[in-house]
């Protein structure tokens, strides 16, 4: 039987001692996306942190006491992969928990720990590669970065300044992604219409990096975090906005450890500085009667807690906005998240489908969100669906109510 | 069987360690695999190699944290034996389970010694966690509820388990028909004599626990066949079943903890098996006459029959069901009868044969005439 050595250096003592602080009660297990969507049993989280105690009491545990460091079956891992990948790393498992065993954060080590073994999905093969020469995940040419602003109409309106008080990071799926261009026009148009002194990084900016922690690759996602950081602070900004839920966890929780530093400014997501203008009189919105509800984004939420800023803003712009059965904390993912997209789609457009179908429950017009990987996997999952819910981002909402949009 | 007398007074958890300690000092035993207590004060199997550092051992805790012991031991050794001497804590269910898994071939006790614990009961994990929170010592309820007789918040499997004592290691550490601050630790083979001899121990005999474990033995008789007698009332049937796993969501987890589970693949995850219902019609030439099972519910039936015979009565399934199925009440019922037909013990000794490996004449006349 083919045996291969795997590593676990990079998990810590406190990541072990969290992994065997697990007891096996299940409760993380019930409100997994990925199983709500599939009913398959091999992706669960319970399942993912059995392998990785396997594989840490072969190489540093249990059984490397007796026997040194042990090699764990290939077919073992080969099984693993999709436990591992076929996940969207929202968290779900970590709200369950009662025993500070913080599970997703584990998985993401896991992920770290197979790539470096050479075990990760076909098309995270391809990813790779590309996103290596490019610097963002799609594999597109830097120079596309700000076609978006071509697209939008507002060249000259959406410029690389050297100095300026705001820098919007717009984020590899907003700025690549042809359902999500008006997601950056609209937040271009309120940063214009509120009279904010800001500017883009253009082709300086980088993938934010999270990319790489959901394949694994840390040293990359060190490599983009130090030029962002690096080409954030030449500016001299203050402020970094954010539209995407993924750049503004990863700028706000990882940035810090992977650049082993303290960062010179702060990031906000769009919601948190729309609220602001709101507060500061810049911005007026006058309410609808759009049956509204909101997804929240898994990373903006539950791992980020900005949680009532979006609810402020969409309860002001209409009287009928609505909850979801699962919300807040107890959001249900969008199936977007942990580049499930590559790994396994089918599995992504099944979890997208129970969400439109939560907002279809309630009577929504709008499925509103405020990250563009929810915005595409909704999208998605309507199509596949049939279903007329009109799924816009926040962002893209406000702009509309404020008559900014490009059209 | 013989065994030494040891003066606890308040200090119960640190005599033990310090006994551990010894072992190891004197090296009988290059580890321990214990229950180990983590940052949030439940436990987990981890190892003591170190005679200083016993003390994060706790060995009485009222609970099974997910993993048996077991399990533990049969992923260290299935592969091959160990060659450091291995001295391992286990509950009673835990020993049976072990012994099963020994049959089985997931088990080489070679160079490992067996250190059971009296066990009176436990707590499921989440009421073990509130009893910690509210600044209790869950062992010390035990205690009290040994005086008093009874514990009402114990595990169901374990107000009717009739295995408080482990019926089959090197050393048991007693409790149960000890007075209060005193510990029994009694040699169950020549090697555990040998131990305690070395130890220098004064070895003497209890007359008086035997019989206070038989009246708990009785006590629990009753109890059982009351908790059977209900289940089977409520398991009557398909309806009944159906209905007692209607919050299944099928996440196999009771699979998972399972210590006599070992198939290195489910059957039940294989190509061979599929959950949709269809399938069913499709095999059934007689297709719609006949009442079918639910997919998952096919699945526990599959997995009760598949674990009868060999099932320890840990009851960790019904502990690790996220939806709070009570399922020690139908897998431990069919286990039960199962096991009443052939006369069979789990964990009784290595040398009895599980009934699915020997065919004997005699047995199942009723069926097979």
């Amino acid at each position: 039987m083919e045996k291969v050595m795997v590593s676990t250096d990079i998990l810590t003592d406190e990541e072990i001692s969290r992994l065997y602080q697990c007891v096996s009660c299940g409760k993380c297990l019930v409100e997994c996306p990925v199983f709500k969507a599939t009913g398959v049993t091999h992706t669960l989280p319970l399942p993912k942190s059995r392998l990785l105690r396997y594989i840490v009491d072969k190489s540093r545990g249990k059984i490397s006491y007796f026997f040194g460091p042990q090699p764990i079956e290939s077919y073992r891992l080969n099984q693993g992969v999709p436990t591992v990948y076929e996940c969207t790393l929202c968290g779900a498992c970590t709200e369950q928990c009662k025993f500070e065993v913080k599970p997703h954060t584990l998985w993401y080590k896991f992920r770290a720990l197979m790539n470096m073994a050479g075990y990760i999905p076909e098309p995270l093969k391809h990813v790779k590669g590309g996103f290596t020469e490019t610097k963002n995940p799609y594999s597109l040419p830097e120079d596309m970065r700000s076609y978006w602003v071509k697209k939008e109409k507002l060249i000259g309106k959406a410029s690389v300044k050297r100095n300026a008080r705001v820098i919007y990071f717009v984020g590899c799926t907003t700025a690549f992604k042809r359902v999500n261009r008006g997601i950056a026009g609209s937040m271009a148009r309120i940063l214009n219409y509120v009279g904010e002194d800001w500017s883009l990084l253009g082709e300086k900016e980088w993938c934010c990096g999270a990319p790489w922690l959901m394949i694994g690759d840390i040293e990359r996602a060190r490599e983009h975090a130090v030029h962002n950081v690096e080409a954030i602070e030449e500016t001299g900004a203050e402020e970094v906005v954010v539209t995407c839920a993924t750049c503004y966890r990863a700028i706000k929780q990882e940035y810090e450890e992977l650049i082993d530093g303290k960062l010179r400014f702060k990031v906000l997501h769009a919601v948190e500085l729309i609220k602001r203008y709101i507060d500061e009189g810049k911005i007026n919105l006058a309410p609808t009667d759009i049956k509204l509800t909101y997804h929240d984004p898994c990373e903006l939420s539950r791992l980020s807690g900005v949680i009532d800023e979006p609810r402020q803003i969409l309860r002001m712009v209409s009287g009928e906005y609505r909850e979801m059965e699962k919300n807040k904390e107890n959001g249900f993912c969008c199936g977007g998240g942990g580049f499930l997209q590559a790994t396994n789609n089918d599995v992504r457009l099944k979890v997208a489908q129970i969400r439109v179908n939560q907002a279809v429950k309630e009577g929504a017009q709008y499925l509103v969100s405020a990250c563009p990987s929810c915005k595409m996997a909704l999208v998605d999952g309507a199509k596949e669906l049939k279903s007329d819910v009109k799924v816009v981002d926040i962002v893209e909402l406000v702009a509309q109510l404020l008559g900014l949009s490009s059209k | 069987m013989r065994g030494a007398l040891l003066e606890t007074g308040e200090e119960t958890r640190r005599t033990i360690n310090n006994f551990l300690s010894r072992l190891l000092q004197e090296k009988m035993v290059d580890a321990i695999l214990a229950p180990i207590e983590t940052s949030t004060g439940l436990v987990t199997p981890g190892f003591v190699t170190n005679p200083e550092k016993t003390h994060i051992i706790d060995v009485l805790a009222p609970v099974i944290p997910g993993v048996a012991m077991a399990t533990v031991v049969s992923q260290i050794t299935h592969e091959k034996p160990v060659e450091k001497r291995l001295g391992v804590i286990l509950k009673p269910c835990d020993i049976r389970a072990l012994v099963e898994l020994v049959k089985f071939q997931q088990v080489n006790l070679e160079n490992i010694y067996l250190i059971g614990v009296d066990c009176y009961g436990t707590y499921p994990v989440i009421k073990y966690k509130e009893i910690l929170e509210k600044g209790n010592l869950p062992v010390e309820n035990v205690f009290e509820a040994l005086n008093k007789g009874g514990e009402t918040e114990f595990r169901d499997s374990c107000k009717v388990c009739l295995n408080p004592v482990p019926i089959y290691s090197d050393l048991c550490i007693g409790y149960i028909g000890i007075e209060k601050g005193k510990l029994f630790i009694e040699a169950r083979t020549e090697k555990g004599e040998e131990f305690l001899r070395k130890l220098g121990f004064k070895l003497l005999e209890l007359k008086e626990r035997n019989r206070a474990v038989a009246e708990i033995l009785r006590e629990r008789e009753t109890k059982r066949e009351k908790y059977f007698g209900e289940a089977e009332k409520e398991l009557n049937g398909m309806e009944g079943i159906n209905s007692f796993f209607e919050d299944c969501i099928a996440c196999h987890n009771c699979m998972e903890v399972c210590p006599i589970c070992f198939c290195k693949e489910c059957f039940f995850d294989s190509d061979r098996y599929s959950y949709v219902n269809q399938n069913y019609l499709e095999w059934n030439p007689l297709e719609g006459t006949v009442p079918m099972l639910q997919a998952k519910v096919q699945f526990h039936v599959g997995r009760a029959v598949h674990m009868a015979s060999s099932c320890v009565h840990c009851g960790l399934c019904e502990q690790a069901c996220p939806q709070d199925i009570a399922l020690y009440k139908l897998f431990g019922l069919i286990a039960r009868n199962i096991q009443r037909i052939f006369n069979y013990t789990p964990g009784r000794s290595v040398e009895e044969k599980p009934p699915v490996q020997e065919f004997k004449e005699e047995e199942l006349k009723e069926f097979i005439g």
